[in-house]
C-alpha cells in the first residue's frame, strides 16, 4: 500500500482527512468519467430525437423533388402547400379533426376528471383502471375496436364513417390525457374549497366554472398540450375508423408513400408546424419563467 | 479539560448575494448536547448541512478530530444526521430502514467498524483452530449476522421491538421519528445532527421525546448538535446554547446564562419574554431607567454610558405603592395557570409582569425590581 | 371533495364500457365464426379461424414482434434512464422544458419521420448529396434490415420512455438520497438501493408505453424493413382490408392479451398512475 504524506490546510495548517482513513475509496475520477459518458449518451438521445426532423427540414427547401439528391434551395414547396388541392384538404381535415376533439376532450375532460375526483376510493380506482385502456392500449387494436362499434352502428347511421368517427376516435384516445393531467392538480386543491363556495351559496355549476377550474387550470392545460399533440400525431386509429374518401394528412401521407408521389410541399408544411409549435412551446415557457419569477420575488 | 471534536473555523456560505452564514467559529466538545437557536433562515440549517457535507463551504474551515473534512464526501464523515421529516425509505420495511447504513457501506470501512481482528478471532473460535484461514465469504457471513444483531439491539434502544417488519408509511409521526433516530444511531457515529427533529410531533410526545434524547445522549456519550426555532426545547435539552441570527453567532453559552444574562436585545427578546428599556449607568452599581435610580450589581461600564436594561417579568414584584420605586396602571391581567400575565402602563412603557395574585384592570399597582434582578447589556451601535 | 359531483363521472364509465370493454368482448365472439365483413348473411361457427396460430408466417411475425419490441425497448431503457437521470440531476427545474423538448417531435408528422429515416439509411441519401460524398457502387445501406427497424422503433418512441421514467425521478425526495449518504453509502450505492429501485416505476410504464406500440406497429415495419420484415402489426392490418374480421380479431385478441397483462403490470407497479403521463 502506498504510503501518502498527509496534506497540510493552508489556513488552519492542520492535515487535511483523506477517503481511504475512512474505509472509502475516491472516486472522483470515476465520477466524471461517467458524467461525461452519461453527458454524450444525452446528446446523442437529442440527435436521435430531432435528425428526422432535421432531414425533412432539408428536403422542404430542396428544389430537387428526389429525396435522395439534393438540387438547390427554395421556397417553393412552402408556396405549393396552399396550391396543392389534396394536400390541403388533409391538412384542413386534420385540424378540424384535432381541434374539435381536443376541445370536446377538454371539457369533458375536466368535468369527467372532477367527478372521478369526488366518486368513492373504489370507484376511483376502478376508473382508473378503465381509464388506463385507452392510454396503453395498442393503437392498432384501439382502431379495430372502434371501427367494429363503428360498424355496427353503420345500420342505424349509414354515412356515420369519415369526420364523425374520427372525432368520437379521437375524443376517446385524448380524453385520459385530459384526465391524468387535471387529476393530480384536482388533489394538490384545498378540499374544502369547494364545500366554502357552495357554502357562500354559490350554485354547483357555478362553483365549478368560478372555483376548481381555475384551480387546476395548469393541469388543464397541459392537458390540452397533449391530447392536440397525440390527436394531430395520430395515425393508426385514423386509418382504421375514417371512410368515405376522409383522409387526414397521415392517412394520405400513407397512401402516397405507398404510391411513391409524394410531394415535398408535405415536408415544408411539416417544418412549418414545427417552426410554429416551437414558437408557441418556448413563449409559453418564457411566460412561465417571467411568472415564475414575480411569485418568487412576492 | 473536554476534548474539542469539531472546530468550525471562520466559515461562510453565500447563497444569492446573501450572507446566509457569516464567518462563524465554533468549537463543539466531546459529548456535548450542543443547541442551535435561531428563528428560520438565521443560517442554522445551512450550518448543519455543511457539518453533515451536504453544502460546500465557501471559507473556511470545518475540522472534526483534528482534521480538516471540507472536502470529505458525506458518507466517508464520522457524522450522522436526523432529518427534519425523517426522509425514511418508503420502499423497505422497519429494520431495512435502519440497517441502511451498515448494509450499503463500503466494505473496507465496515471491516473496520466490526474491527478486522475481532472478526478474524471470533470466526476462527467458532472453528476452534486459531490458525484457520479465513475466507471472504465466512467474514461476510459473520457481518450479516453482526448487523442483524445491531439493527435489533438499535430498534430496542429506541423502543420498537416488534415493529421489525412494518412498513414506514404504516407507522405514526413518532414512530418515524423513532426509526429516523435508530437508523442514524446503528451507525456509531461520533456526531449526531439532528434538524429540527421534532417540528411534526404534538406538545405531549415532543415533551417526552426531549427527555428521551436528553437521556440517550448521556448514556451513549455522542455529541448531539440540535437545530431548532424553539427555544424551550432549547432549555430543556442542551448543555449549551448557540443563538444565532443573520448568520452570525449572536450568543454561545449554557441555557442559564444565555436566560439570565443576554448580550443583546435580539436575545433577550428571543430566549423567554422580556421587558428592555434604554438606561443610563451612573456610577459603580447605580443604573437610571425610567426616570428612577436602581441599584445593580455586577455590571461595569463607564459613567454615563448608554444601556439596555432587561428586566423579566418575573422579576418584577408587585409591592403596596408606599414601598415601590415605580407605579403603572393596569391594562390587562390574564390568567396563565400558574401566574397572572399582567399589561401595566409604567411611564409611557408597556410592561410585562408575572404575579401570582390578580390585579384588576384600571388599577395602579407598585412594582420593585432586586438588584440582582436587574440586567444591563451593552447598547449595539447599529441601532 | 362534494359527493354530488361523482355523477360527472358516470357517463365515462358507459363510455369506456362501450367503446373499450365490449369490443373486446365482440372481437373474442368474431375469433369463433366465420364470414364476410360483418355481414351476417353466411355467418357459421367454426374453430378453424384457430388454425391460423399454427400456420408459420403468423409464427413468423409474432416472434419477429416480440424479437424487436424487446430489443427496441431494452435500448430505450438504457438510454431513455440515462437521459431522464442526466436531465433530473442537471437541475433544470424546469419539467416544462423537458417536456417541451422531448414532444416537440411528436409535432412531426410519424410517417414522414419513419421515411425520412429510411431515406438517410439508403447509400445514397440526402447528406451524400449534400456534401458531395463518393459512395461505392456496391454500398448497401441498412435500410430493410433488422437494424434499421429496431433503429426506427428506438428514433420514435423513446420520448415514451424519458418521460414517465423523468417524472418518478422527480417524484423522489432529494432528501432521501442525502440520507443515504449520509448514512455512509457512497454515490453508487445510494444509485442502486434508493434512486433505482423507486423509480422502477417510472421504467415498468416506460416499458409498456414503448413495448406495446413497437409489438402492434405496422407503419414502421413496413417502411423501414421494406416488405422483408413481416410483424403481427402488419398480418392483422391484411387480414382487416381483407374483410376478414374473424382472424382479425383472433390476432387481435393475442396482443390485447398481452396488453390486459402490461396494464396489470403497471397498476401493480404505479398503482395511483403517477408515471403514466
Amino acid at each position: 500500500m502506498r504510503k501518502d504524506t498527509p496534506k497540510i490546510s493552508s489556513i488552519s495548517g492542520k492535515e487535511i482527512a483523506t477517503m481511504s482513513a475512512y474505509g472509502y475509496k475516491d472516486y472522483t475520477i470515476l465520477k466524471k468519467v461517467l458524467k461525461i459518458l452519461g453527458w454524450c449518451v444525452v446528446i446523442s438521445v437529442a440527435i436521435m430525437l430531432y435528425l428526422s426532423i432535421f432531414v425533412i427540414f432539408i428536403y422542404s427547401i430542396n428544389s430537387n423533388k428526389s429525396v435522395n439528391e439534393f438540387g438547390e434551395v427554395t421556397l417553393k414547396w412552402y408556396k405549393e402547400i396552399w396550391t396543392h388541392r389534396m394536400l390541403r384538404t388533409s391538412i384542413i381535415n386534420t385540424f378540424a379533426v384535432s381541434l374539435v376533439a381536443t376541445l370536446l376532450s377538454t371539457i369533458f375532460g375536466t368535468l369527467i376528471a372532477i367527478g372521478i375526483y369526488s366518486a368513492a376510493k373504489k370507484k376511483q380506482k376502478w376508473m382508473m383502471l378503465l381509464n388506463n385502456i385507452p392510454l396503453l392500449n395498442a393503437d392498432i387494436v384501439t382502431g379495430i375496436s372502434l371501427m367494429l362499434i363503428f360498424s355496427l352502428l353503420l345500420r342505424i347511421f349509414p354515412y356515420i364513417f369519415g369526420f364523425p368517427t374520427l372525432i368520437i376516435a379521437h375524443v376517446y384516445f385524448t380524453l385520459p390525457y385530459v384526465i391524468l393531467n387535471v387529476l393530480p392538480k384536482l388533489r394538490e386543491m384545498d378540499p374544502n374549497l369547494i364545500d366554502a363556495a357552495l357554502d357562500l351559496g354559490v350554485k354547483p355549476k357555478k362553483a365549478i366554472w368560478k372555483v376548481v377550474v381555475p384551480a387546476v387550470k395548469s393541469g388543464i392545460l397541459s392537458g390540452v398540450l397533449m391530447a392536440f399533440t397525440m390527436s394531430f400525431d395520430d395515425f393508426v386509429i385514423s386509418y382504421f375508423t375514417t371512410g368515405n374518401g376522409f383522409d387526414n394528412l397521415s392517412i394520405w401521407i400513407y397512401g402516397s408513400i405507398g404510391r411513391k408521389d409524394l410531394t415535398p410541399a408535405v415536408y415544408a408544411f411539416n417544418s412549418l408546424v414545427i417552426f410554429g409549435a416551437m414558437a408557441i412551446l418556448l413563449s409559453v415557457n418564457a411566460v412561465r419563467r417571467k411568472n415564475l419569477k414575480r411569485s418568487r420575488k412576492s | 479539560m473536554k476534548k474539542v471534536l469539531i472546530e468550525l473555523n471562520n466559515l461562510s456560505k453565500e447563497f444569492d448575494g446573501v450572507n446566509v452564514v457569516n464567518h462563524i467559529d465554533l468549537s463543539i466538545y466531546e459529548n456535548e448536547f450542543l443547541t442551535i437557536l435561531g428563528p428560520s433562515g438565521c443560517g442554522k440549517t445551512t450550518t448543519l448541512r455543511m457539518i453533515a457535507g451536504f453544502v460546500k463551504p465557501d471559507d473556511g474551515e470545518i475540522i472534526i478530530n483534528d482534521k480538516v473534512v471540507n472536502e470529505l464526501e458525506p458518507y466517508a464523515r464520522p457524522v450522522n444526521t436526523v432529518f427534519q421529516r425523517y426522509a425514511l425509505f418508503p420502499h423497505l420495511n422497519v429494520i431495512k430502514n435502519v440497517s441502511f447504513g451498515l448494509d450499503n457501506k463500503d466494505w473496507m470501512s465496515l471491516y473496520h467498524f466490526f474491527d478486522g481482528d475481532e472478526i478474524l478471532s471470533q470466526i476462527r473460535q467458532a472453528k476452534q483452530d486459531m490458525q484457520a484461514k479465513v475466507s471472504k465469504r465466512e467474514i461476510k457471513k459473520y457481518i450479516q449476522s453482526r448487523i442483524e444483531e445491531e439493527a435489533k439491539r438499535v430498534l430496542k434502544l429506541v423502543k420498537l421491538e416488534g415493529f421489525e417488519n412494518r412498513k414506514v408509511d404504516q407507522l405514526s409521526g413518532g414512530q418515524q421519528q423513532r426509526v429516523a433516530l435508530a437508523r442514524a444511531l446503528i451507525n456509531r457515529p461520533q456526531i449526531l445532527l439532528l434538524d429540527e427533529p421534532m417540528a411534526a410531533l404534538d406538545l405531549k410526545l415532543r415533551q417526552d421525546m426531549q427527555y428521551e434524547l436528553k437521556e440517550m445522549q448521556r448514556k451513549l456519550g455522542i455529541t448531539f448538535i440540535f437545530i431548532t426555532h424553539d427555544q424551550e426545547e432549547a432549555m430543556t435539552m442542551s448543555d449549551r446554547i448557540v443563538v444565532m441570527n443573520e448568520g452570525v453567532i449572536q450568543q454561545l453559552g449554557t441555557p442559564k446564562d444565555i436566560y439570565n444574562e443576554p448580550v443583546n436585545r435580539f436575545v433577550a427578546n428571543f430566549i423567554g419574554e422580556s421587558n428592555i428599556m434604554r438606561g443610563v449607568y451612573q456610577t459603580t452599581n447605580r443604573v437610571a431607567f425610567m426616570n428612577q435610580e436602581f441599584e445593580c450589581i455586577g455590571y461595569h461600564f463607564s459613567n454615563q454610558e448608554e444601556v439596555d436594561v432587561v428586566i423579566r417579568p418575573e422579576d418584577w414584584d408587585v409591592v403596596p405603592l408606599e414601598k415601590a420605586k415605580l407605579r403603572g396602571t393596569v391594562t390587562s391581567s390574564i390568567f396563565k395557570g400558574v401566574y397572572y400575565e399582567i399589561c401595566a402602563m409604567v411611564e409611557q412603557m408597556e410592561m410585562v409582569i408575572h404575579a401570582y395574585e390578580d390585579v384588576s384592570v384600571g388599577a395602579t399597582i407598585g412594582l420593585s425590581v432586586d438588584p440582582y434582578e436587574i440586567h444591563l447589556m451593552k447598547v449595539e451601535k447599529y441601532e | 371533495m362534494n359527493k354530488r359531483f361523482q355523477k360527472l363521472a358516470t357517463p365515462y364509465l358507459i363510455w369506456l364500457y362501450i367503446l373499450a370493454l365490449f369490443p373486446a368482448v365482440f372481437m373474442f365472439g368474431l375469433m369463433f365464426f366465420n364470414m364476410e365483413g360483418i355481414d351476417t348473411d353466411e355467418i357459421s361457427f367454426t374453430f378453424e379461424n384457430f388454425k391460423q396460430l399454427a400456420e408459420p408466417s403468423t409464427r413468423i411475425a409474432l416472434l419477429n414482434s416480440l424479437k424487436f419490441s424487446v430489443l427496441s425497448t431494452a435500448l430505450c431503457i438504457l438510454l431513455g434512464y440515462i437521459t431522464a437521470y442526466f436531465l433530473y440531476k442537471s437541475h433544470i427545474q424546469n419539467k416544462f422544458l423537458v417536456l417541451t423538448i422531448l414532444i416537440l417531435p411528436m409535432w412531426s408528422n410519424l410517417l414522414l419521420r419513419t421515411q425520412a429515416l429510411a431515406n438517410i439509411m439508403e447509400p445514397n441519401n440526402i447528406f451524400t448529396s449534400l456534401f458531395h460524398i463518393q459512395v461505392k457502387e456496391d454500398a448497401v445501406g441498412i435500410a430493410g434490415g433488422d437494424l434499421a427497424v429496431i433503429i426506427g422503433s428506438v428514433f420514435t418512441y423513446l420520448p415514451f420512455m424519458i418521460l414517465p421514467i423523468y417524472t418518478a425521478l422527480e417524484k423522489i425526495d432529494p432528501m432521501l438520497e442525502e440520507a443515504s449518504l449520509d448514512l455512509g453509502s457512497n454515490e453508487f450505492t445510494t444509485f442502486r438501493r434508493v434512486t433505482l429501485p423507486l423509480s422502477l416505476k417510472g421504467v415498468v410504464t416506460g416499458s409498456v408505453m414503448v413495448f406495446l406500440p413497437c409489438m402492434s406497429g405496422f407503419a414502421i415495419p413496413e417502411i423501414l424493413g421494406k416488405g422483408n420484415i413481416v410483424m403481427i402489426g402488419n398480418i392483422i392490418e391484411q387480414f382487416f382490408k381483407n374483410m376478414n374480421y374473424n382472424i382479425g380479431s383472433l390476432l387481435a385478441i393475442v396482443i390485447l392479451i398481452l396488453i390486459l397483462a402490461s396494464i396489470a403490470l403497471v397498476n401493480k407497479f404505479d398503482k395511483d398512475g403517477e408515471t403514466v403521463l
